[in-house]
């Protein structure tokens, strides 16, 4: 499997309302976390790559095929595990998952020993004879991670796999999803709004905020995009600190304030091989010119997923209406 | 007992068993893609025939069955016995059964009041609940196109009203010619034959499409139990009186389903009838109406369905 997911020029219209744009994005195989708030395109693009939205321009591929044109091959070769329960009522766990068997192909005999096979595996051994709709939140989600392994796909899309689950449950959740790769080979696109589920598990993330691609990569690569950063605070004057800052190629992003209040708090992204003497020797001159500018907190700036997120799509949105909530 | 030590591995190292996972691949003998609306049919069909309420009308459907059955049976008796005494072996065919078009037509006709109640109660189960219980996210994430999954549907609730209709009065036909002194009737009857088929299927069919449409639309057994009385009870009862009012106008009874299917049968089993005057164009044009309304209901509603929601 050379590319996970393609994406060339693609874009989803709702009317005038713009769902989906990427201009090429390519994801290859491994865990992939698609981050983003409510109404930013997860599940437009997550349909147009099953084959179910037809794209308004561009194409996507998903494991090398055509995602408009060849959406049986896709869905025959992915897994997918809703969000939301999304099950047949009435049905034990066994029958649903070889229900999802015997709708991947399967013939019943294999369907069901396929479902045994499985239920031992995610443990739900014990559960398998009971009515799917009277187990509790843990089970259920087993039971639809269950049928979308079935079918012994090459990627498992997870759509919010430890929504409602306890702490420990969440634990054995993604130990379970992190296994799947690591010794069942399955690539997986985890869509989540939780950061620290994404950040445990995947490799990769791609970040979507109203309809666009905002980032995409591995999660290295985008944490280390700014090494060589220190979150500082400063007193007296900003503008002429910022301009001594500058002077000396530092590179500056304002932090968050209060409105109305100017900034205190930067990230400062010192050029080169520079160290930290450099800001000392900033502010040490700006210091014998204006004696109230001084450098009152310094710190190393440890990047994660969590300020990535919140530092793209929060330059990327305008800020949130008071009791907004972007889940 | 002999210990492997390397099943003793994972323990040691403070693992748990579920570290020696086996997930064999998946057979690669696979079912033909186009038939992949069998499991959905099957699954239908299973839902519904293990509810003890089916138990019910399937066991008031079959009393009908099991009347005629044994009404053949005695005339067959009775005719055996009764050689040469004409006149009432005439009768007894007269007043219990024919076996003309129109008495299989009539046994077909009788038993579709037990379907139409059978399908009013079984819709959510069928179709109502794949809505409700966002079913539909989790067949269409398969590969399985929505019309494999429309004919998964139309198979289950066809075979479930074929069981009352289609099946029982073949069974019955091939009694009725079996207990005649020759199997001439079985030549002669070719019509009949075709009448039970063509008839039987029909309301089968139709029946089901009607459901499917009006299941995917509502999805609550009481709402459609309540739109079922309103097209099979409600609505002839109101054509009946605009029909009367209007001096006989015959396109008033398009508008009721049962006449549109007796029409139907009519024709299917070569019965002159003057009940329907109207244009013979006309029914056909009615019933096509009714089911492509249904179809576009169904349709529709699935189409809304997204997996990911």
């Amino acid at each position: 499997m050379s590319e996970l997911i393609r994406l060339e020029k693609l874009k989803r219209l709702y009317g005038a309302h713009l769902a989906f744009e990427a201009d090429e994005v390519v994801l290859q195989p491994g865990v992939v976390g698609l981050l983003g708030p409510n109404g930013a395109g997860k599940s437009t693009l997550l349909n147009m790559l099953m084959g179910l939205l037809a794209p308004s321009a561009g194409r996507a591929w998903m494991l090398g095929y055509d995602a408009a044109r060849e959406s049986r091959k896709v869905r025959s070769r992915v897994g997918y595990m809703p969000e939301n329960d999304s099950f047949v009522a009435g049905l034990s766990v066994l029958q649903f998952v070889s229900l999802a068997a015997e709708l991947c192909g399967q013939k019943a005999v294999d369907a069901r020993r396929r479902a045994h096979e499985v239920l031992s595996l995610l443990g739900l051994e014990e559960a398998r004879y009971r009515l799917i709709e009277e187990q509790p939140t843990g089970i259920r989600q087993r039971a639809k991670l269950a049928q979308a392994l079935i079918n012994d796909p090459d990627l498992v899309i997870l759509d919010e796999p430890t929504n409602g689950l306890d702490p420990a449950g969440r634990s054995a959740m993604l130990e379970l999803i992190s296994r799947l790769h690591r010794e069942q080979g399955k690539s997986i696109l985890l869509s989540s709004h939780l950061l620290g589920d994404v950040e445990r598990v995947c490799d990769s993330v791609v970040i979507l905020d109203r309809g666009r691609v905002l980032a995409h990569g591995e999660v290295s690569e985008l944490t280390s995009s700014r090494v060589n950063s220190y979150r500082i605070q400063v007193t007296g004057s900003v503008e002429t600190c910022e301009a001594a800052l500058n002077d000396r190629g530092v590179e500056l992003e304002a932090l968050p304030a209060r409105p109305g209040v100017p900034p205190r708090d930067f990230i400062a992204t010192l050029p080169g091989e520079a160290d930290t003497r450099l800001l000392f020797e900033a502010f040490a001159a700006v210091g014998e010119a204006e004696p109230a500018c001084l450098l009152s907190g310094l710190q190393p700036h440890e990047e994660n997923l969590e300020t990535i997120f919140e530092r793209i799509v929060g330059s990327a949105s305008p800020p949130p209406l008071p009791g907004e909530n972007h889940g | 007992m002999e210990i492997d030590e390397v099943d003793l591995l994972p323990t040691a190292m403070g693992a748990t068993v579920v570290d020696r996972w086996t997930l064999s691949s998946a057979p690669d003998e696979l079912r033909a893609p186009a038939l992949a609306w069998w499991p959905v049919a099957r699954i239908g069909l299973g839902l519904v025939v293990k509810r003890r309420i089916f138990k019910v009308f399937l066991g008031l459907g079959l009393i009908n069955f099991l009347f005629y059955s044994a009404m053949i049976y005695f005339l067959a008796g009775l005719s055996a016995q009764l050689k040469g005494q004409g006149p009432v072996e005439e009768f007894a065919k007269t007043f219990i059964f024919t076996g003309t078009g129109e008495a299989f037509r009539d046994i077909i006709t009788g038993q579709n009041i037990v379907v139409m109640l059978l399908l009013a109660i079984s819709g959510a189960v069928l179709v109502g609940n794949d809505f409700r219980f966002r079913s539909l996210t989790f067949y269409f994430s398969k590969p399985l196109e929505r019309w494999q999954y429309f004919l998964g549907k139309l198979v289950a609730t066809s075979l479930l009203v074929s069981m009352l209709t289609l099946l029982p009065c073949l069974v019955l036909f091939v009694e009725y010619g079996l207990f005649g002194d020759t199997f001439d009737y079985f030549i002669e009857s070719r019509r009949i034959l075709f009448g039970i088929v063509a008839y039987g299927l029909l309301v089968s069919v139709g029946m089901s499409v009607l459901l499917l449409g009006v299941a995917a639309l509502l999805q609550k057994t009481i709402s459609i139990v309540m739109v079922w009385g309103l097209i099979f009870i409600f609505l002839p009862i109101v054509t009946e009186v605009i029909h009367g009012a209007a001096r006989g106008s015959d396109y008033w009874k398009l508008l009721d389903f049962w006449s549109l299917l007796q029409w139907c049968s009519n024709a299917f089993f070569g019965i002159e009838s003057s009940r329907f005057s109207a244009e013979p164009w006309s029914p056909i044009a009615a019933l096509a109406a009714w089911l492509g309304a249904a179809l576009w209901a169904f349709w529709s509603k699935t189409r809304a369905v997204e997996v990911v929601s």
